[in-house]
């Protein structure tokens, strides 16, 4: 019964969020330029790319950096790969299937400690997803929930605006006095830094109330995000983004996606309200007694860790 | 140019005059508005009110939890025709439970200029980006653009294209759902609502924000805000979040 129950809020959500896509998903034909890298596996966009940054030299802006900014889209969109697990997965009720992103540990397995592997399981069960009630999506997650990205570029901040629940990132670009460890933030504290001509932007300061796809996977307060941004052709991106928090994984892994430029003359972000028209899936949620993930605490995470010990 | 967009130009060109007046006033000479690298008037930076509007926007003595405040409507009154009076008076009684803000949803322009938390503007040469700490609302004001015509649906934020009139933003505003109001004391606005911004740099840290209502289905003329948005000061100023919605659901399950 509960089972079948949770099946129908699913799709519910699923039949939601697809009504809650931007208008600009029609045009889904001719809706990215070329890319010199293939885009469909991201192990092998991956080979490709890096090799393609080695000898590519990107446009630049006034002041000599990388000229990142412009609209953005993920090949994937929100239908399919990572948003709804990192891991190569099938198809299913609310899974459209898509290969690993994950390109280290090489053999794309996210390296979860044995209690977090159990715990990942009962998160989708237990929990509503966080964008299924609108929650920002934190760091990484933020960064392949939803096809649409606009990045503004200026000389101190690199904004990153989703089309998913109109959300922002604001990454300073230079050194910037430090946040406190007890201000805890969905999308955390970020600051980025240029090597070479790639982006690097760390991130602390996450609540870890997010997960990192649909499947469950999560993290705690102690993660630590790196994440680099490199142009590896006039209208490709390579994303990259490495996780690392001892108190869920064995080791950091590493995601990687290719960011293609949106070729839809006329584009506009579009506002992309979603709390807004969400009560009904929320009453739902409610009756049935499934609730907002409320995440795991570093010291509740280190006890597992010490029990499977 | 219909009638309507008339009156409102010459409203602001008015509105300019005392703008320019007022900050030769305070500085004792003019200001000299610095600019970006693509020379457009600098805004950037972070941002935040220092009022009692978001209460009310009108004159209002305090009340419990409620601090007083002068009015930021220019003459204080607010033309409303007869029937939207009732209505307003309605919302006054319910504001505790009818007002967007108080559900967490997105509070509409101008107010979310005058709610008290930060804001942060980015601008290209294109495009003028507001990003506001509640509720992570983001505006794209576009530039030299069009309005969308006969858009699919009503919109939170309405549709925002923006020009510059000397150092001067203005931002045209259409396209906004009935549902936000002007502040929390019930003042309110229908789906015609359409409102003229402008945001003019009076000094190194402050703004003049200048808004022009108009909703003839509410209103039965035109009418004004004005107040000064002022640049935070601390070092280490930087939007943080305010998720208010999160926090509404997390507290149901208490």
């Amino acid at each position: 019964m509960r089972t079948q129950l949770l099946s129908r809020i699913m799709a519910a959500s699923a039949a939601i969020i697809t009504l809650l896509l931007p208008a600009s998903f029609v045009f889904s034909q001719n809706w990215v330029a070329q890319s010199i890298c293939p885009d469909n596996v991201p192990a092998v966009f991956h080979r490709c790319a890096l090799e393609a940054a080695a000898s590519f030299d990107p446009p630049r802006t006034t002041g000599g950096r990388p000229k990142l900014a412009g609209y953005w889209r993920l090949p994937n969109g929100d239908i399919g790969g990572a948003y709804e697990d990192l891991e190569e997965h099938g198809e299913g009720l609310d899974f459209s299937g898509g290969p690993a992103v994950i390109v280290d540990p090489p053999d794309g397995q996210i390296p979860m400690r044995a209690w977090a592997e159990a715990r990942r399981g009962e998160h989708p069960q237990r929990y509503i997803h966080h964008n299924a009630a609108c929650f920002l999506s934190g760091v990484p997650n933020n960064m392949y929930h939803g096809e649409e990205r606009q990045l503004l570029q200026t000389p101190d901040y690199l904004v990153i605006l989703t089309g998913n629940t109109h959300t922002y990132r604001v990454i300073p670009l230079g050194p910037r006095p430090p946040v406190g460890d007890n201000i805890r933030l969905w999308e955390g504290v970020s600051s980025g830094r240029w090597e070479g001509d790639t982006l690097v932007i760390e991130t602390t300061n996450q609540n870890a109330k997010s997960w990192l796809d649909q499947s469950g996977t999560f993290y705690t307060e102690d993660a630590h995000v790196i994440e680099r941004l490199t142009l590896i052709d006039p209208d490709t991106i390579h994303y990259e983004a490495t996780i690392d928090d001892p108190n869920v994984f064995t080791r950091h892994f590493t995601v990687v996606f290719p960011y293609r430029r949106n070729a839809v003359e006329g584009f506009e972000m579009p506002e992309s309200a979603c709390y807004e028209n969400n009560e009904g899936l929320m009453e739902v949620y409610r009756t049935v007694g499934i609730t907002p993930y409320p995440g795991i605490s570093p010291e509740e995470a280190r006890e597992a860790i010490e029990v499977q010990q | 140019m219909n009638s309507r967009r008339v009156m409102l130009v010459v409203g602001g060109s008015l509105m300019l005059l005392a703008v320019a007046g007022q900050a030769q006033d305070q500085a004792g000479e003019a200001y000299t508005v610095p600019r970006t690298s693509f020379g457009h008037p600098n805004l950037q930076g972070i941002w935040q009110v220092v009022n009692a509007a978001v209460w009310n926007i009108q004159d209002h003595t305090a009340e419990l939890g409620v601090p007083a405040g002068q009015s930021v409507v220019v003459g204080n009154e607010i033309p409303y025709r007869p029937s939207a009076l009732v209505q307003r008076e309605e919302n006054h009684q319910n504001r505790l439970t009818a007002d967007t803000e108080a559900n967490c949803r997105m509070v509409g322009v101008p107010r979310i200029t005058y709610m008290p938390y930060p804001f942060q503007v980015v601008q290209t040469p294109t495009q003028i980006s507001i990003l506001y700490e509640y509720a992570h609302t983001v505006r794209n004001i576009y530039l030299d653009s069009d309005h969308v015509e006969d858009p699919v649906e009503r919109l939170w934020m309405g549709d925002s294209r923006g020009y510059w009139e000397g150092d001067t933003l203005v931002v045209d505003v259409i396209h906004f759902t009935d549902q936000t109001w002007l502040d929390r004391s019930g003042n309110y606005h229908s789906e015609d609502l359409h409102v003229v911004e402008r945001y003019t740099r009076t000094g190194p840290d402050h703004i003049l924000y200048e808004v022009t209502i108009e909703d003839p289905e509410i209103f039965t003329e035109t009418w004004q805000m004005r107040m000064p948005l002022y640049r935070r000061q601390e070092e280490n100023a930087r939007l943080l979040e305010y998720e208010c919605y999160a926090y509404l659901e997390y507290s149901r399950e208490e």
